[in-house]
This record gives structure tokens, C-alpha cells and sequence, in this order.
């Protein structure tokens, strides 16, 4: 996919493990590895907005768009 | 759904029927050798084949010159030996064919239970059960019992079995249909 999802540099940034970031946007670890991994295919804006909250950023620093 | 009455009482009946169809395997085993021993006691029994299951059927009766009625050739200690043999075989075929429909019903009702309902296993269970069912339906649409003195070929065309072919292979679809939502539902994040 096209899209690329850059949730473990953004960890990295703020020094989260992604256990945590589960813990408090309220998902499973599973399903987070799931949305790292890019096997994801769709997200909830509601999960995202969490994530947002979370980590104090814009969809813009998760989400990125690479041309094929 | 875990206190589900009706899967419940349907997974009873299942095996109900399934234990049933293996007491007729058995019973059936049990007469077609005793008749092989011992034809005397199935002197009084006769055939009537003038019942009509519904259906277009196409009958052919054939009978010696020397016998008058029908009724004196088709009696049960007048069939062929190699009639007896294929006709034990179909009855077996269809009871087991049965029995796999029955044990294929079971597992679809109790992943349903477990709510795994859409799985790929469910699909396969019906695409199997619409196999059985056409098989079901091509042992039972034929049938030639050959007599001592005389014979009987029946020929017809199941509609309701097929008809059940085709609705399980639609549940197959559609259980296609369901894995293919909860896979993208599951990968919603």
C-alpha cells in the first residue's frame, strides 16, 4: 500500500514504548503491531484521534503518502 | 451466545439423527445378511411401489408372461441376489452421505456458538454439504430392483434435493461474503 504508517518514529521521537501507547489510546498490542506493520487496512479516526491526544502530533506525522 | 436454546436443541437433534443413522446402518446391515441366510420369514412382504414421493419420475415395470399380478413379483423373498447387493450399497451410500451431511451441519452450528461464525471452514462446510446433497440426490434418482419373475426401474428427478443443492451453495457464497467483511473488519484499527 501506498500508504506508509510512521507510528515508530514518531515513538521513537516522544520515547514511548508501544505498549504503553496501547495502554492509553485503549487497543490491544496486537492491534497496534497490526496498524505498525501496515497490515492494517483501514483506521478508525476515532483510534486516531487517540493516537493524536496521545501523542501530541498531527495525522500528518503517522500517516504519509508514497507514490508506487 | 453462550445460552443459546435453539443451537442448542439443534445440536441435540443432530446428534440424535446421527445416532439414529448409524442404528439404521446397522439394522440394515443386520437384514440385508439375514435375508441371505434365511429368506422364509420375508414371505408376506411386498413392495408397493405405487406411491408417489412427488416429482416427475418415469416408471418401468417388466414382468414374465406366466405371472398375472404385479403383486405376486414383487415380494421381498423374490430379489435378485445382485439387485439385493446394489441396492444394500445405494441404501448404505445414502445413509452415510447423511451422516457426513448431519456431521457438517454440526460444525458449522457449533462455530456459531462459538461466534466464529465467518470463517473459511463454515464456507467449506457448505460447498461439502451442497456436494453430499447432490450426491444425495443422484442415489435416490434412480433405482432397478430386478425380481425373479419380473423387474422394476424407476427414474426421477429429486426437485427438493436440488433445490437444497443450490441453497447451500448460495450459503456458501454468503459465507464467503461475511469472511471477506470480518477480515476487513478485523483490520480496522
Amino acid at each position: 500500500m501506498s500508504i506508509v504508517v510512521n507510528l515508530d518514529v514518531v515513538l521513537a521521537k516522544r520515547k514511548m514504548k508501544s505498549k504503553d501507547l496501547a495502554e492509553i489510546i485503549g487497543i490491544t498490542e496486537a492491534n497496534l503491531s497490526i496498524l505498525k506493520s501496515g497490515k492494517a487496512k483501514a483506521i478508525r479516526f476515532s483510534t486516531l484521534e487517540a493516537i493524536c491526544k496521545a501523542l501530541k502530533c498531527q495525522p500528518s506525522d503517522i500517516l504519509e503518502y508514497v507514490e508506487d | 451466545m453462550t445460552k443459546n436454546v435453539l443451537l442448542k436443541m439443534t445440536i441435540a437433534i443432530c446428534n440424535i439423527l446421527k445416532s439414529l443413522l448409524v442404528f439404521s446402518f446397522l439394522g440394515l446391515t443386520f437384514l440385508f445378511i439375514y435375508i441371505q441366510i434365511d429368506k422364509s420369514p420375508f414371505d408376506k412382504g411386498t413392495f408397493n411401489f405405487e406411491t408417489n414421493s412427488g416429482g416427475y419420475s418415469l416408471i418401468t415395470k417388466w414382468k414374465d408372461k406366466s405371472v398375472e399380478d404385479y403383486s405376486q413379483i414383487y415380494k421381498l423373498n423374490k430379489i435378485k441376489t445382485t439387485s439385493l447387493y446394489i441396492m444394500y450399497l445405494k441404501m448404505t451410500g445414502i445413509l452415510v452421505v447423511l451422516f457426513f451431511c448431519i456431521k457438517e451441519f454440526l460444525k458449522v452450528i457449533k462455530s456459531v456458538k462459538k461466534v466464529e461464525t465467518f470463517g473459511l471452514g463454515n464456507v467449506k462446510s457448505f460447498r461439502r454439504i451442497g456436494v453430499l446433497i447432490l450426491i444425495y440426490s443422484f442415489l435416490t434418482s434412480y433405482y432397478y430392483i430386478g425380481f425373479e419373475q419380473g423387474g422394476i426401474s424407476k427414474l426421477s428427478i429429486p426437485f427438493v434435493p436440488l433445490f437444497l443443492v443450490l441453497l447451500s451453495f448460495v450459503m456458501a457464497e454468503i459465507f464467503k461474503e461475511g469472511v471477506l467483511l470480518k477480515q476487513e473488519n478485523d483490520l480496522t484499527i
